[in-house]
């Protein structure tokens, strides 16, 4: 059985950039062949534009000529998005659908929630039998919740075991404004925090893509003192427990912001110098992470984790948790943020439908090998 | 100067056949480019020539490719590019935030970058076709594209202007949302209608209730259909309320309001859609042929004679209603009618192309006398070698 994992975006140029309801990035696919994962790449490495959203055409057309397949040959195909309204409504309306359908005339085409992906790519290259799967970034993809409502999550916990991944609680925020909610933004106020302070070390109001911010301000943090910064706590860490079968369970710690951090606070903010903001915003953020962590009820807690989302691009606070002995093993996959997202989705499907996953030993480096002669050609 | 026009969608799938909840409208149709080089009108085709998709919606790739061969041009001969949007909400979005022009930029870098309203794209096509010195033009289809109206976008269904020598003078235009629904969106509501309880009657497949109303890509096929069928039927057969009532009273230029009959609540029950799907749907559209020839003649009749000039041109989309075309000479209400060969949004692209030719040369583009046959032109031996080709 083959399997595609894709994402990107069909139906329209996914480089509109950085106006909320178009733009889409880490674009790309992977190909999984009966159970072994053969071939993932990103579209940016083949258009050479940094983030690159559009649908993955070179990307797809490489791997199918590297493992020697045709569009014909794909059995399924997984389609990740991202929470942008245009992704969302075409899904909704089939339009996806029709057009994969159209792509790959032989194949199946099915959705995998955005967290689901990044749970899945982290768990199964982590290989632990047994472990939590903690998934967290800006925002996901909009998922049904039972209430008949669509909420973006952008906190997952998740336990995997033997293949099987089960999730344990989950964390949203509404689909049009990701500060109006009560919990679990780690994500978006680091990324929030990033793009102020980033600007203002700068001076300039250039805009970049979203995606570049966060990790230079991981950088700049080593450069501040946080204790200079006299500002409220990000965060309360709530634990609350429920009655399950006449018993109480303790219950997932849940984080509520302190303050509404999109008004007066970020003229507040604005006042100190950039570098300490930095080394503060850092320093909240892996506060509250090993808080939430060290939380966990243990009836949940196994001895292994695995993160996942582009928060668990911040290796300072990864480490933390190993430091702190939270954690006795922590894994991170190769492109824990949205690049990996196709990785995750064919994982997922080859799990579910095939129950096997066999991975090859250089997993980072999953893209076209070149042979000798490609490079002399290349190079005359 | 070269100057292209072009219509369809930049930077989206333009066939997205489908009105989306939040975003509103993608559905882009009659893309389209045509250039005129130095005045001269060369070339005008829809893009629906080379993809064979019916009412195709893309950037016009394959258009330009084409006429920029057939007139030895490059990309970088292009001096002005004008683009006209449709009633889409992404093209509106886009449009503001910039990237249309930026993406037109990278594709034509020597370019100077246009916006046209909808509407005035009608009536420059079907004004500088025309050879009048001077005339009216009255433009109407379902929606044109959102036009600035003091601090907020509306959607003007009709424009009606006053016309001499190079000058475009907009007298009076209908906005879509008004109370006063105008004719292209009405008539289409009727159409949609008959041409489903048709093609029941035919098919013995009983459509689902909301097919009733007209989706977005059957949008231009209904109408065409309908004139047809109401030759069959007749329309005394009908006992329905007018749909409008016209207003001379409120300002000296007429004023075609909705009859409150037709109101969806609180109007005649005879009117509800449940009672019009049991109507002979020949009958009614004979009815609804009748009542938009009734309201187009009343509606010209009643300009008032300062603005008014012998010759009219007709544009836009009810333009292609030619039974009511032709009832306006015949009633004697315009001496010379004039309507240009692709008045719908087919022909957006070449309007855009001749009003950027009076605007930046000063001249009236110079017409081929062929212009209905704007495309590329093929030697026999193109003929010969396509015939060879065939399996």
């Amino acid at each position: 059985m083959n399997i595609l994992g894709i994402n990107g975006a069909i139906g329209w140029d996914g480089n509109i950039s950085d106006f909320s309801k178009y733009w889409i990035h880490g674009s790309g696919a992977t190909l999984i062949m009966n159970g072994e994962l053969k071939t993932a790449i990103n579209e940016e490495r083949f258009s050479r534009i940094k983030y690159d959203g559009n649908y993955p055409e070179s990307s797809i057309e490489k791997i199918l000529d590297q493992n020697k397949l045709t569009k014909y040959d794909i059995d399924l195909v997984v389609y990740v998005g991202l929470f942008v309204e245009m992704c969302f409504e075409l899904k909704q309306m089939g339009y996806f659908d029709q057009k994969l359908q159209e792509y790959f005339p032989n194949s199946k085409v099915e959705f995998l929630s955005h967290h689901t992906a990044h749970t899945a790519a982290t768990y199964y290259t982590s290989g632990f039998e047994e472990a939590n799967v903690l998934t967290f970034d800006g925002a996901g993809d909009q998922e049904l919740q039972p209430d008949g409502q669509w909420l973006v999550p952008v906190l997952k916990f998740s336990q995997g075991k033997d293949l099987i991944l089960t999730e344990l609680y989950s964390d949203h925020c509404s689909m049009y404004n990701h500060f109006a909610k009560s919990a679990g933004g780690l994500g978006s106020l680091y990324g929030y925090f990033s793009y102020l302070l980033y600007n203002k070390k700068m001076h300039s109001n250039k805009q970049l893509p979203r995606e570049t911010y966060p990790g230079k301000v991981m950088g700049l943090a080593a450069y501040g003192d946080y204790q200079n910064v006299d500002l409220p706590e990000w965060f309360n860490l709530e634990k609350n427990n429920v009655l399950r079968e006449q018993e109480w369970e303790e219950c997932f710690p849940q984080l509520y912001y302190v303050l509404n951090w999109s008004n007066t606070i970020h003229e507040e903010f604005m006042k100190f110098n950039p570098d300490d903001l930095a080394a503060w915003t850092q320093y909240q953020f892996e506060k509250y992470l090993l808080l939430l962590l060290s939380h966990i009820p243990t009836h949940m807690k196994r001895d292994n984790l695995c993160l996942g989302g582009g928060c668990a691009l911040n290796i300072l606070a990864n480490t933390k948790i190993i430091e702190q002995g939270i954690y006795k093993n922590v894994h991170v996959n190769t492109a824990p943020n949205d690049d990996g997202l196709h990785f995750g989705a064919a994982l997922y499907k080859s799990a579910e439908y095939e129950n096997k996953i066999t991975l090859p030993d250089d997993i980072a480096y999953l893209g076209i090998p070149y042979t000798d002669e490609d490079i002399e050609v290349a190079l005359c | 100067m070269n100057i292209l026009g072009i219509s369809g969608s930049v930077g989206w799938d333009g066939n997205i056949s489908m009105f989306l909840p939040n975003l509103g409208e993608a559905w882009v149709h009659g893309s389209g480019a045509a250039l005129v080089m130095d005045g001269v009108l060369k070339n005008s085709i829809s893009e629906e020539r080379f993809t064979r998709i019916k009412y195709d919606g893309h950037y016009p790739k394959q258009v330009i490719k084409n006429i920029l061969q057939a007139n030895n041009l490059t990309n970088e001969d292009i001096d002005i590019v004008v683009y006209i949007g449709n009633c889409c909400t992404l093209s509106l979005d886009l449009r503001e935030e910039g990237y249309i022009e930026e993406k037109l930029k990278e594709r034509f870098p020597n370019c100077k970058v246009e916006f046209l309203s909808h509407h005035m794209a009608h009536v420059a096509a079907t004004y500088y076709t025309s050879g009048f010195e001077s005339a009216n033009v009255f433009t109407s289809d379902g929606a044109g594209d959102h036009v600035k109206v003091g601090d907020r976008f509306r959607v003007p269904h009709f424009i009606f202007c006053k016309c001499e020598g190079l000058e475009i003078k907009e007298i009076s235009a209908g906005y879509t949302n008004d109370p006063n629904t105008f004719f292209g969106a009405i008539y289409n509501k009727f159409a949609a209608i008959c041409y489903r309880v048709k093609m029941e009657q035919i098919t013995k497949v009983k459509s689902t209730d909301n097919e009733y109303v007209a989706s977005t890509a059957d949008r231009e096929t209904y109408p065409g259909k309908v004139m047809g069928m109401a030759a069959y039927g007749d329309h005394t057969k009908i006992d329905l309320p007018d749909i409008f009532v016209l207003d001379t009273k409120s300002s000296i230029f007429p004023q075609l309001h909705n009859n409150p009959d037709w109101h969806p609540e609180t109007g005649h029950p005879s009117t509800y859609k449940d009672n019009l799907v049991n109507l002979h749907p020949e009958d009614l559209a004979a009815w609804s042929q009748n009542q938009f020839e009734k309201y187009l003649s009343l509606f010209l009749d009643n300009i008032p004679e300062s603005l008014k000039n012998d010759n009219l041109c007709l544009g836009g989309g009810c333009a292609l209603n030619i039974l009511a075309n032709t009832k306006i000479v015949e009633q004697g209400i315009y001496k010379n009618l004039h309507v240009n060969t692709a008045p719908n949004d087919d022909g957006l692209c070449l309007g855009a192309a001749l009003w950027a030719t009076a605007e930046y040369e000063k001249v009236r583009p110079i017409i081929p006398v062929d212009v209905g046959y704007l495309g590329i032109n093929y030697s026999d031996e193109d003929i010969e070698k396509a015939i060879k080709n065939l399996p």
